[in-house]
């Protein structure tokens, strides 16, 4: 094999893109794992005789917060063994392909695990704090941790559909196109996934805490989570309009700058506004669960904070769209 | 592979070469739309065929269906009377039994089956219905001034403030006004996108790991966990969060 042929290089962005999707991706669901244990043993300090519970407890967590770092690892192998469609003088793009998808899977799982930390912890003080509802409370935060995980899921669907619909040719555009979805939908699925970790955190707190507001608790979550995940949304569509729906692409170096400057104004314009109003979900959900009297006033309160919050990540959506077609 | 996310569009009248105005018909979207909608109307029908004082299962499932229902809307809308929480009932129940039958649809393995849902078109349309009927019932109970009003921002009218805060209060609308406006618009995409996504990314990622591991084993467990468990969640989000956006703005 030559020194510098473009299989050296294609191998080159494998090594790049697996390399991204693991380092990442890893790092989330690491952490994430670390919080449920935490809670567990200050669990088993407080009740030792109900160690089994809380052991089990915290495996089921960090069993199912471990999933994104699972998906991170599917998508790694991906790049690393998927074999190129048209080999011969693709370089370029799929060069961007690899490392776009790694960007995507890396950043995306990367939120998400760490948010799924929360309810496992959550569940784990709860446990101890009341065992006999353990089964109860298991089941609230795996459904807490499986919608958290929605923003990773669009990170792996991007990645998929990055891989798998490989673009031929050497294309500046076309680069700038893959290495801008797949930040989209990368660094803002960042955010989204570490807020809806914790808005299910305090859900879950609450169900533990005032058993009698299960049902209420569980729905709010699903309400704060929905709202927390509208930036990797915002992403989502930035990511679908560079893939399918840009005409009059040239192959310049401004249309390159242009596509991957759009998908780094909402992937980082979304972190902020899902971190943020995944601390607003976090207290509403256990006010609610506190105090059910006051439920509407409670989640029209916390709707209102979150939209506020999520400002940024629509003026992040807008500066894309002015970029791709104003501009 | 290469036709991950692509959908049976029609895009010319058949047996001619006219095309169909506005890009074609999605034709799998319509058909799976007409079978989800026919098959609840059967269901429901047969649920409710023979009413009596001691129910039996399908009732029993009816009336559990009608009356949780009937808590969510009148937990979240908090109006006065039971009479006017329950106008917005046929609706809100109406969304959830159809969007989750949609999503449902993604379960046969096949690619001849299509779910609604995993059509942009269909939740956007639905997303719009959801917006423009919150705006519509905000304008209905607050009034049309205090509605726009509240879109030019908080600074708007300020009763009693010198002649230069009320000039800068009236300036600042330019600001507020577009924003809100766009945050408004906004709730559309967020909200279809957030179904679509979900249903469409699950469909293919069953795809392609069907497509990996030669449809054995694993794709079994990963349909009920996408299918089933994300329908489920995914359409009574859609619900609740019509339902809250009909809450916020009618209060």
């Amino acid at each position: 094999m030559e020194e510098n042929s473009w299989e050296t290089w294609i191998l080159i962005s494998r090594y790049l893109g697996a390399g991204l999707a693991l380092g990442l991706g890893g790092i989330g669901a690491a952490i994430g794992m670390g919080i449920s244990a935490g809670d567990a043993v200050l669990g088993i300090n407080r009740q030792p005789e109900r160690q089994g519970y809380l052991l089990r407890t915290m495996l089921i967590g960090q069993a199912v917060g471990g999933s994104p770092s699972i998906f991170a690892l599917v998508i790694g192998f991906l790049i690393l063994l998927l074999r190129p469609s048209m080999p011969e003088q693709a370089a370029g793009n799929l060069m961007a392909t690899f490392v776009g998808a790694g960007l995507a899977i890396g950043l995306g799982c990367f939120g998400s695990g760490a948010g799924c930390g929360v309810p496992g912890a959550a569940a784990c003080a709860g446990v101890a704090r009341n065992p006999r509802r353990v089964s109860k409370i298991t089941s609230g935060m795996i459904i807490g941790q499986a919608m958290a995980q929605s923003p990773s899921i669009f990170a792996v669907v991007i990645a998929l559909i990055l891989l798998f619909r490989q673009v031929g040719g050497t294309d500046l555009a076309v680069m700038g196109v893959l290495l801008g979805s797949g930040f989209a939908i990368g660094a803002g699925a960042l955010g989204p996934g570490l807020g809806s970790g914790l808005a299910a955190g305090g859900a879950v707190i609450g169900m533990g805490r005032w058993p009698r507001s299960h049902g209420l608790a569980i729905r709010s979550m699903l309400i704060a989570q929905a709202v927390c995940q509208t930036p990797v949304i915002f992403g989502l569509l930035i990511a679908f309009i560079l893939m399918f729906a840009l005409q009059d692409v040239g192959n310049t170096l401004p249309w390159f700058a242009k596509t991957l400057a759009a998908g780094i104004a909402v992937g980082f314009g979304g972190i902020g506004p899902g971190y943020g109003s995944g601390v607003a979900g976090y207290s509403g959900c256990e006010a609610i669960a506190r105090n059910p009297r006051k439920q509407g006033l409670i989640l029209r309160t916390m709707q209102i904070g979150q939209a506020v919050s999520q400002s940024t990540a629509i003026y992040a959506m807008i500066v894309a769209l002015v970029i791709l077609y104003v501009v | 592979m290469d036709r991950i996310g692509e959908r049976w569009i029609i895009h010319y009248w058949p047996g001619t070469d006219i095309p169909i105005p506005l890009g074609g018909i999605n034709a799998g979207t319509v058909i799976s739309t007409v079978v989800v909608i026919v098959t609840l109307l059967i269901l429901m029908r047969l649920a409710v065929r023979r009413l009596a004082m001691v129910p039996g299962r399908a009732q029993v499932m009816m009336e559990l269906y009608v009356s949780v229902f009937d808590d969510l809307v009148a937990g979240s809308l908090e109006l006065e009377t039971r009479e006017k929480n329950r106008r917005f009932f046929p609706l809100i129940a109406a969304l959830f039994v159809f969007l989750l039958l949609s999503n449902f649809m993604g379960f046969p393995p096949t690619n001849l089956v299509e779910e609604p849902t995993a059509d942009i078109n269909t939740t956007l349309a639905l997303g719009t219905m959801a917006t423009l009927l919150a705006a519509a019932c905000g304008v209905k109970v607050k009034g049309a001034k205090v509605y726009f009003e509240e879109l030019l921002g908080p600074m708007w009218s300020q009763e009693g403030a010198g002649i230069g805060a009320q000039i800068a209060g009236k300036l600042s609308s330019l600001f507020f006004f577009p924003l809100n406006v766009v945050g408004e618009l906004s709730k559309i995409v967020s909200i279809s996108f957030r179904i679509f996504g979900n249903i469409m990314g699950g469909a293919i990622i069953l795809t392609v790991v069907s497509h990996l591991v030669y449809q054995m084993v694993l794709p079994i467990g990963m349909n009920f966990f996408f299918v089933f468990f994300q329908g489920a969640i995914q359409a009574f989000v859609f619900t609740t969060l019509t339902l809250t956006y009909i809450a916020v703005a009618i209060k």
